[in-house]
């Protein structure tokens, strides 16, 4: 339900533009980002098989008939493909098989007729797409139909028009009107028969009665059981990407980083003393190390026990113990909980796959500290051997390699825009949060700043502000105002900036800019709104924050704020409505559990504030406002000895808290 | 006594503010939060990370709250009708209205080609309702329904689309599907329910909607008089010899995408079609099977005994761009079917040497990433014109779902284009020329040409994803956009289309594939579903979710929707449907594909 609950509703109504609504692009790339997790989106549907029921009306038949598959299909086209007067279906699936003949075994009476037609060539093209097929039967029912090449979802079916002849037998009429404009008419034509008719010709020709090929009419023999997939590992990286600079530890607990093995081919294998694959890939690894040495490539086994990691179990040997057993004495260390979540974006950008790391996996880097190749299962010498020398190999057989299956490109796939390609990888780093690692592999994205575009400088200037780095962060957005001074989220990220540091003067015209450009800029509009405030203008600022909720009524935090604000000028009734929105929209913000529960307090609701500040308290809260004013609250309700927890722990927070203090004393509730 | 309680953060009051100060845009997605920390607020250390809406978005609708307890509901009553209980604890309340069926009379609605479906319905709508008993109820659906229990493959089960408050009460609508056997034949039962739940009290804390009231007058039923089915999947035995069946077309995209890089462009969805024509002229049609980026185009050649061979090298038509649609047409008009092939670097057009080898002739790299391509003689010279489909206005991000603005009538999707064949494979853009750029900046999946107007040339429906439908008629080659005055802009989720006489009266009639959402009826039609939608775009949503569409061509170049929203419009995420009469009745049936993504993990977005 999530497309329909989280992401439609967020679309703009007719005429506005994207940056009044931000939450719904956000939220089609949460969709995105769950289908790539996993998620099934309207799967494991039936297709259905509606039978007409002559003029009035289908039913459903497609159980009964055996065509109930709930594969993910896409294209159907219809053929009789055994040419025993049926009509089959080849369907295209998403999902395996990749695609299916329905064979028609109808074990009807009725008979059918089809036509072949073929155009002159000249007034109507051979394949006389386009031409009117009339058949009228002996009782003087007729049927009409077109022939066309191409229709529907991605599918064309038979050249051939096929005609169900239902209670009708004997002879039957045809005129075909050629497009172009001749009408030819035959009669005749007999039922059960197939028929080529060129224009021009006189008569229909002789017939072609329909009878399957023996081979057709057997059951289908062959066995279905699921495969169990492709003989393949991974893929080879037809586009490169730098592998992800890791910290891992060596036995001595001292940090090391894997740009220390550049300058050569490196393997990194991730491994663990619970994976039995694992130890015979390295005893593999071990037994060949020297011819490993011989080919130049280094090999580092990261273990990852006691890391969170699918299909982890506990061991009860050392790494130690364990590399000695398999033979294997290359270089080796320990894996940091932040190495998977890094290996796992890698994986996500190389494949639109977000899987979660298996066991074992392993990553072979050139000496430049790209990444060549991905094997997401135990990779053998011979795998390894063969693709360190592709290292060394042309272009055209590594494209070999990265294709799982022969053939020829039309485009080579690596004429991509390779900044561009590697800017979007030091994005996803940032998006995800590591904006350090971001930030290098911007630096060899682009080693030329000037070559930046401005959405690349936004990316850099938010990686950068995620760093704390505020002063790189004002430049960079800066720099691409100056190249896009219509760059609205440029000029909304540089005011944010601004505001932070209470330069209120310097954010308002850059927000005042974004309004400019779309009139309904939430942003910009939320973040004025706070300005109104510092200036005083609460009428401002709420006017905003209005604006911004009727275009966008699922915006928890906008509702936070117009609550906040609203209780700042009393007006409880409904600041306590935009704080219980809020914390319903979002139940994680615990400031709006917190505001709500002060709002109750002040509208002598306290049973109410006490379930709203203890909310706030479970999310997290360590305000001792919130402890103070729940003491309070249970003190109207005559819970003393809760109460004197509660100005305890706002003690504990603030020793000095002058409102728990006086709240004790008042009371006589004990400190301890 | 009010106390000034955000008076010391009068300067930033808010934490929402400081969560979204960086980022450009208002959200608060992780990554800003880092910034916020650091920020002056005293209140900012409350700012508990949120994704924004992340969360679930209204937590009182209806839906959200008693959509999946009533679920959970239903199939406890499909499991106690199947396995013969005399009771469903915890799901029916001990009396429930029931409609009558005893008083259900039958009509036959269809009786030919060993198919029988009969409607059996109240005598009059809504029936008689008669109080039961648990066990009176799920022996009468037993019996209604041809169920026996301990029969593995007999089964019953509901699918809610639409969920509302009744007062104190609960409605739903639910959909009953059963699969039975009478006397040895197989027997599948149809139906719209509508059901009244009593709810748990307030302070009942996990408890449960009981089944008070169940209202069902009508259902369709059919019947095979032979036993076994009537159609089987033989792609094995006819591709079952070549590697390409048991090395390519064996695994689905979910398995391809962990072995293909990504910019290889693999397409995750699957959008690869199919074309079938007689390539090498011998009489027998052969097949052509578009496939994701990184796996070669297949084109396999039928034998006489309708097996096919792999000849994709061979003929030189092993592409493996990502493509989506081909097709197999003479464009040369040298008696030979030619090649075109819409992939994602380009729009590719090959020739055929007439014996089934092709070079290529052209390449329009202006019409990459194309969909449904189609072939027709628009303006009546002779030859042959293609129209090329676009649907994402980026060419699309492999994998991805487009981001459709607005979502109800999407403006930024792709432009498509009319080839007018010049003749030695020259093609020009008459896409402007020919009238066809009028809001050409839809979702566009498929096209379908037919002469509508029987006026003897062909006129074309093209199918747009995320609002409305066009059709544009033919006058002399000039398109004239008839989308609004023909009734048939359908606004939906256009999908697929198909053009066929369905009632034989001599003018052609129309079926949209679209999509039938059950968490989409249940959430557009919650009146807290974006409260501040203009109450047009509402009626365009539910028309949206509703499903597919038969459009009855009036003869007079208007269409009626005359779509039975139960049978022919129920299908879910549908794509590809045909027209085709399957039984050899005289009448034209239709096979909808159906799905979008199907994963491991069930749980559905």
């Amino acid at each position: 339900m999530f497309f329909w609950r989280q992401v439609v509703p967020q679309s703009p109504e007719e005429g506005l533009k994207p940056t009044a609504t931000p939450g719904y692009a956000r939220n089609f790339r949460d969709l995105n980002e769950k289908v790539s997790r996993g998620k099934s989106f309207s799967g494991y549907e039936r297709n259905p098989m509606f039978l007409n029921l002559g003029g009035k009306g289908f039913a459903e038949v497609a159980g009964l008939l055996g065509v109930d598959y709930n594969d993910d299909s896409r294209a159907v086209a219809v053929v009789d493909w055994d040419r025993d007067g049926d009509l089959d279906m080849w369907v295209t699936n998403r999902t395996a098989p990749r695609v299916r003949l329905l064979r028609n075994n109808q074990p009807s009476p009725h008979s059918s007729i089809s036509i072949r037609l073929v155009g002159n060539g000249k007034t109507t093209n051979r394949d006389a797409i386009g031409a009117r097929l009339t058949l009228s039967e002996n009782s003087g029912a007729k049927q009409i139909r077109t022939v066309r090449a191409g229709e529907g979802f991605l599918a064309q079916s038979s050249a051939w028009t096929h005609f169900g002849l239902g209670q009708g037998t004997g002879e039957f009429d045809l005129t075909i009107a050629w497009p172009g404009g001749t009408t030819e008419t035959f009669s005749g034509l007999k039922a059960g028969a197939r028929y080529t008719i060129p224009q021009g010709d006189r008569s229909p020709g002789d017939p072609t009665f329909a009878s399957a090929p023996s081979v057709l009419k057997q059951p289908d023999a062959v066995d279905k059981s699921a495969a169990a997939g492709p003989d393949l590992n991974g893929f080879w990286v037809a586009n490169q990407v730098p592998f992800p600079e890791l910290k891992f530890t060596d036995k001595e607990d001292v940090e090391h980083s894997t740009q220390e093995f550049l300058g050569k081919p490196l393997l990194v294998n991730f491994w663990a003393t619970w994976c039995l694959p694992c130890l015979a890939e390295l005893s593999d690894l071990g037994r060949h190390a020297d011819d490993l040495r011989a080919q130049g490539v280094a090999v580092l086994a990261l273990n990852v026990d006691g890391l969170a990691v699918s299909g982890s179990t506990d061991s009860q040997v050392t790494p130690e113990e364990t590399l000695e057993q398999a033979g294997y004495h290359l270089p080796f260390g320990f894996a940091q909980q932040e190495n998977l979540a890094m290996i796992e974006i890698l994986i996500e950008y190389l494949s639109a796959r977000r899987m979660p790391l298996s066991i074992p996996s392993s990553f072979l880097i050139d000496a430049k500290g790209n990444v060549a190749a991905v094997y997401l299962a135990a990779v053998s010498w011979e795998q390894l051997s063969a693709d360190v020398a592709l290292l060394n190999g042309t272009p055209d057989e590594q494209l070999r390699r990265a294709s799982p299956r022969a053939g020829k490109w039309f485009v080579d796939p690596r004429q991509i825009d390779r900044e561009v390609y590697l800017s979007d990888h030091a994005t996803l780093f940032a998006t995800n949060g590591f904006p350090e690692e971001s930030t290098r592999l911007y630096a060899i994205a682009k080693p030329e700043k000037g070559d930046l575009t401005p959405q690349e400088f936004y990316n850099q200037a938010k990686a950068a502000a995620q760093q704390g780095l505020v002063k790189e962060a004002m430049e960079l957005y800066t720099e691409a105002i100056r190249l896009d001074p219509q760059y609205g989220q440029a000029l909304t990220g540089l005011g944010a900036l601004y505001l932070m540091q209470k330069r209120f003067d310097d954010a308002r015209p850059l927000f005042e800019k974004a309004l400019s450009i779309d009139p309904n800029h939430a942003t910009a509009l939320v973040n004025l709104s706070m300005i109104d405030q510092a200036s005083g203008d609460k009428e401002s600022a709420l006017k905003r924050l209005r604006q911004v909720i009727s275009r966008n009524p699922g915006y928890a935090e906008a509702h936070l704020n117009i609550g906040s604000l609203l209780a700042s000028m009393q007006q409880f009734d409904e600041a306590a409505e935009h704080l219980a929105k809020a914390a319903e929209l979002n139940p994680k913000i615990a400031y709006a559990h917190y505001g709500l529960g002060m709002v109750q307090a002040q509208q002598g609701k306290h049973s109410e504030a006490v379930v709203s500040l203890s909310n706030a308290i479970a999310l997290g809260s360590r305000n001792p406002r919130t402890f103070v004013q729940l003491g309070q609250s249970q003190l109207a309700l005559g819970e003393k000895s809760a109460a004197a927890e509660s100005f305890r722990s706002a003690l504990k927070l603030d020793p000095k808290n002058v409102e728990a203090q006086r709240a004790m004393s008042e009371n006589g509730l004990q400190s301890e | 006594m009010f106390k000034a309680f955000f008076v010391d953060t009068r300067m930033l009051p808010g934490i929402g503010f400081v969560a979204c100060l960086v980022t450009g845009m208002a959200g608060c997605s992780k990554e800003e939060e880092s910034v916020s920390g650091g920020a002056a607020s005293p209140l900012s250390i409350e700012a508990a990370p949120a994704e924004l809406l992340d969360g679930d978005g209204q937590t009182k609708e209806t839906a959200r709250v008693w959509s999946d307890p009533v679920k959970a509901q239903l199939t406890v009553i499909s499991e106690a009708i199947m396995a013969g209980e005399a009771n469903a604890p915890g799901a029916v309340a001990a009396r429930v209205q029931m409609t009558d069926v005893d008083t259900f009379k039958v009509s036959k609605v269809y009786d030919e080609s060993a198919i029988r479906v009969d409607e059996i319905a109240t005598p009059d709508d809504p029936g008689t309702a008669i109080e039961v008993n648990p066990s009176e109820f799920l022996q009468k659906m037993r019996e209604l329904l041809c169920l026996a229990s301990g029969e593995t493959d007999h089964d019953v089960h509901f699918k809610l689309y639409g969920i509302d408050r009744d007062g104190a009460s609960l409605k739903t609508r639910q959909r009953l599907m059963a699969h039975g056997k009478r006397g040895g034949k197989q027997v599948r039962s149809y139906a719209v329910v509508d059901a009244k739940w009593g709810m748990p009290a307030d302070d009942d804390e996990g408890g449960a909607p009981l089944l008070a009231s169940f209202s069902m007058p009508k259902v369709v039923q059919s019947e095979l008089a032979e036993p076994g089915a009537m159609f089987d999947d033989i792609a094995a035995s006819v591709l079952g010899g070549n590697a390409a069946w048991s090395e390519q077309l064996q695994y689905g995209m979910n398995t391809w995408s962990e072995h293909i890089e990504r910019s290889l462009n693999p397409d995750f969805r699957g959008y690869h079609g199919v074309a079938v024509g007689d390539v090498n002229g011998d009489g027998l049609e052969d097949l052509y099977l578009c496939q994701p980026g990184g796996l070669p185009n297949l084109l396999f050649r039928q034998k006489q005994d309708g097996t096919l061979e792999d000849v994709s090298a061979a003929s030189q038509v092993d592409w493996l761009d990502n493509s989506t649609g081909a097709l197999l047409v003479d464009l040369d008009n040298d008696g030979d079917a030619d090649l075109a092939v819409a992939t994602s670097s380009a729009f590719i057009i090959m020739e055929n040497d007439g014996n089934g080898t092709f070079t290529l002739r052209e390449s329009l790299t202006g019409v990459a990433s194309g969909y449904s391509p189609t072939a027709v003689d628009y303006d009546l010279d002779g030859d042959l014109d293609l129209l090329v489909l676009r649907y994402a206005g980026d060419g699309g991000k492999t994998g991805d779902f487009p981001t459709p603005h607005p979502f109800h009538n999407a403006r930024n999707g792709g432009a498509n284009v009319l080839l007018q064949n010049q003749g030695s494979f020259g093609f020009a853009d008459v896409t402007s020329k020919s009238g066809l750029d009028v809001e050409n900046f839809r979702y566009s999946f498929a096209a379908a040409w037919e002469d509508f107007d029987n006026d003897n040339d062909m006129d074309l429906y093209i199918a747009n994803d995320f609002g409305p439908n066009q059709l544009f008629r033919n006058d002399g080659a000039r398109f004239v956009d008839a989308s609004t005055a023909s009734g048939t802009q359908d606004w939906g989720f256009g999908m697929s289309a198909t053009w066929g006489d369905y009632d034989r009266d001599g003018a052609m009639d129309l079926y949209v594939s679209s999509m039938f959402s059950s968490a989409g009826n249940q959430i557009v039609a919650q009146s807290d579903f974006n409260p501040s939608m203009p109450e047009e775009t509402r009626k365009k949503y539910l028309k949206m979710v509703r499903g597919n569409t038969l459009m009855r061509n009036a003869g007079d170049g208007s269409f009626a929707d005359v779509t039975n929203p139960m049978d022919e419009g129920f299908a879910g995420w549908a794509w590809g449907a045909q027209f085709a009469d399957l039984n050899n009745d005289g009448w034209e049936d239709l096979y909808v594909a159906n799905g979008y993504i199907s994963q491991p993990d069930k749980d559905d977005l």
